[in-house]
């Protein structure tokens, strides 16, 4: 059976998820798989996680996050552009914002909640807690498919950056263990009486344990723990409850995940690492994404000319010697990047392996992301 | 990655804000503080940045301390010696490296703290206590910069400093910006006591104006560039740091001197053939036109005094490109030739 092409890919997914390393254009790559979406007609949203600004800019989001915002017609036209046929919408995620967003939609207790929101560990918390951008991430992902009203076709997720893709999986239930488990109860069991952290220390059994750690952090900041995770109970429930509704969506037979590296050999590496531990949980790997290929220098039938490039350059021999080398390295790279993509492809049945080309710039406008577009659902080059 | 086809120098040339001349004696200020912390985007170099500081300060002779924060590109990689350890270990004539991890820096506080092993082994060894302390927020964090502090303060017997350098390759840039935010945050947010105390003293470390500064590492790129302007912003702000060198990686050299390009561009009008070396050679010059606008804006919009590294091709750093990076620290520095 043929491979899918990434247009094909796009064409069955309900939520498709860019997963990869830090700066290989995972961004701008979810930003041009939706337009392509709303191209073919569907209600799209792009959820991207930390866009460069103007890249922002482009897609009309302000510059606080978690605002949906239609990126309007107008600014395709303004581009030159044809304006897509479906309607779509990005919004930008912002930690601190979800979290609070999250905190205030499902907290039981109005009094908890206030203490919680006013915690001085709570700002700390939700920044720096590791997996908290992965978590709100999928919240975010619970949302926007969840919702009734205004529902959507299709939605783009861009992930946190990350070193493997179980991280991005993982961070979430990691998170919430950081939050809950027997240490923190054992903890809270006091605080929940009411008679405070202090009243541990002279517990026959726990005495040594809360003296000896508050000789280390000092007594305030446990009792600021103690009082921050009291601030999260019965709210854990959910949060259980939502990422696991997250988890059957991720393997959802109309969920695909675009793998985004680059054609280097390091990126290989990555693209291959996350490939497979994406297939060994059982979820669809729809597309592999290598951006940054280099471009030939020799189109189709042309061939190297040495000799009339150094009857052309006759007067400075070791100029036409530089530029020699110059084209024959590109065109060694661009070979190797071609062969590289083509033998991922064989290896990985069922996905769509596209090698893009280097983009002359970065991409921070809509033309910018028209051009990525282009390279992402070009027909593959001729032989 | 497009290798370059010039040889790697230290051709590069320095950049500084518009109205303004690259003073040497500044850097060579810059570069003599006893407390250097590179930061930057993952992944732009700051590893290979460090590395060349240290080594650069101790053929100097200058006993100096490079310390890892969670680097993935490990300095020893660079450096060609055995992996870093929890402890400072000479690894060069004059350099000791050393990694700091939070588990490990942790329980070299504690143990600080509580001068007593078996009551650390019974306490802090302990499951939960281990749990329990992974959820404070930045514990980890505060705890490496108590280590960083305390080596920045460890004498000889001879009652000189232990360390007259220490190089602190900082992690990736947000949290580089939490890790040394944290001696400030904590000292004010605690009650007075032992923790308030070694707060108080690391967050004058961090922003003593004679003794310490943050090198900021970028690429010529849209996202690194704005990070790096996000950091210098934050240190300004939030760290209140002293100012040091602003470094952008990996900057292609150009491929042809002005005069030649007006040749090559001449090709245009020759035969067809000629077609695919006018094509990669605008390419080039695409890509080096499009990395000097980054660096100009990071120039411009950081006001840093900013050194530009070669691109030395994708391979890892060698130790002899460590040596191109000292070159270029000596020049700007006005201290050319010293070294090897």
């Amino acid at each position: 059976m043929a491979d899918p092409t990434l247009s094909e890919v796009l064409a069955q997914a309900r939520c498709v998820v860019c997963v990869g390393q830090g700066g290989v254009g995972k961004t701008s790559t979810s930003a041009a798989l939706a337009i392509e979406a709303a191209r073919q007609g569907r209600r799209t949203a792009v959820l991207t996680i930390d866009p460069a600004r103007r890249l922002a800019n482009a897609l009309g989001l302000p510059e606080i996050g978690n605002i949906e915002r239609e990126v309007p017609k107008a600014a395709f036209e303004a581009a030159g552009l044809e304006a897509p046929e479906g309607k779509l919408t990005a919004l930008m995620l912002d930690i601190k914002q979800a979290w609070d967003e999250v905190v205030d939609s499902y907290h039981p207790d109005p009094e908890r909640k206030q203490r919680l929101l006013q915690n001085r560990l709570y700002e700390a918390m939700s920044s720096a807690l590791a997996g908290s951008q992965e978590y709100m991430a999928m919240e975010k992902l619970y949302q926007l498919s969840t919702r009734t009203e205004d529902r959507l076709d299709v939605i783009i997720l861009d992930t946190p950056p990350a070193n493997h893709a179980v991280d991005f999986l993982e961070a979430p239930s990691r998170m919430l263990d950081a939050l809950d488990n027997d240490a923190t109860r054992w903890l809270l069991e006091p605080y929940e009486r009411r008679r405070g952290i202090a009243s541990r220390i002279f517990d026959a059994g726990s005495g040594l344990f809360i003296r000896t750690i508050s000789r280390f952090t000092g007594t305030e900041l446990l009792e600021d723990l103690a009082e921050l995770l009291s601030g999260f109970q019965g709210m854990f429930q959910g949060f259980r409850d939502r990422a696991a509704a997250v988890r059957t969506i991720l393997a959802a037979a109309d969920t695909s995940f675009v793998v985004v590296s680059t054609p280097s050999e390091s990126g290989l590496v990555d693209a291959r690492a996350f490939r497979d531990r994406l297939r060994e949980r059982q979820l669809r790997v729809g597309s592999v994404v290598l951006n940054r290929a280099t471009p030939a220098p020799f189109l189709a039938g042309e061939a190297p000319a040495p000799e009339a490039l150094a009857r052309a350059l006759a007067s400075t021999p070791e100029l036409a010697a530089r530029l020699e080398a110059l084209a024959m390295e590109r065109a060694e790279e661009a070979l190797a990047h071609r062969e590289a993509a083509e033998e991922l492809a064989l290896e990985t049945e069922g996905c769509a392996v596209v090698a893009v080309p280097q983009l002359p710039r970065d991409v921070h406008d809509l033309e910018g992301l028209e051009r990525l577009r282009q390279g992402l659902f070009a027909p593959p080059p001729q032989r | 990655m497009e290798a370059s086809q010039t040889k790697p120098t230290a051709r590069a040339v320095s950049l500084c804000p518009s109205g303004c001349a690259l003073d040497s004696g500044l850097v060579r200020e810059r570069l003599n503080r006893r407390v250097q912390v590179v930061a930057g985007k993952g992944g732009v170099g700051r590893t290979a940045l460090s590395a060349a500081l240290a080594v650069r300060a101790a053929r100097a002779g200058h006993r100096t301390l490079l310390l890892e924060v969670d680097a993935p590109d490990s300095a020893a990689a660079q450096l060609h010696v055995a992996p870093a350890v929890d402890e400072p270990r000479e690894v060069m004539n004059n350099l000791w490296l050393c990694r700091m991890s939070p588990p490990g820096a942790m329980r070299e506080y504690a143990l600080m703290v509580l001068r007593f092993k078996p009551l650390y082994n019974l306490v802090f060894e302990n499951r939960l206590v281990k749990y329990l302390l992974r959820s404070i927020p930045s514990l980890g964090e505060f705890t490496m910069l108590g280590k960083a502090w305390f080596h920045t303060t460890e004498n000889r017997v001879d009652g000189g400093p232990k360390y007259e350098r220490v190089i602190i390759d900082a992690p990736a840039t947000g949290h580089s910006v939490t890790f040394l935010s944290l001696a400030r945050l904590v000292a004010n947010v605690s009650p007075p006591g032992i923790m308030k105390q070694a707060a108080e003293r690391m967050a004058a470390m961090v922003e003593s104006d004679r003794d310490a500064c943050l090198h900021v590492v970028t690429l010529p790129e849209e996202m690194p560039v704005n990070e790096g302007l996000e950091l210098v912003a934050a240190a300004q702000d939030r760290l209140r740091m002293a100012r040091g060198l602003g470094v952008v990686n990996r900057v292609l050299p150009p491929l042809l001197e002005p005069e030649e390009r007006a040749l090559v561009d001449g090709l245009e009008g020759g035969g067809p053939e000629l077609q695919p070396y006018l094509r990669a050679a605008r390419a080039r010059a695409d890509r080096e036109a499009w990395q000097a606008e980054h660096a100009e804006r990071f120039v411009e919009q950081s006001g840093l005094m900013t050194l530009q590294l070669p691109d030395l091709g994708a391979a890892g750093v060698r130790l002899a490109d460590l040596d191109v990076f000292i070159e270029i620290l000596d020049r700007a520095a006005g201290e050319g030739g010293a070294g090897g």
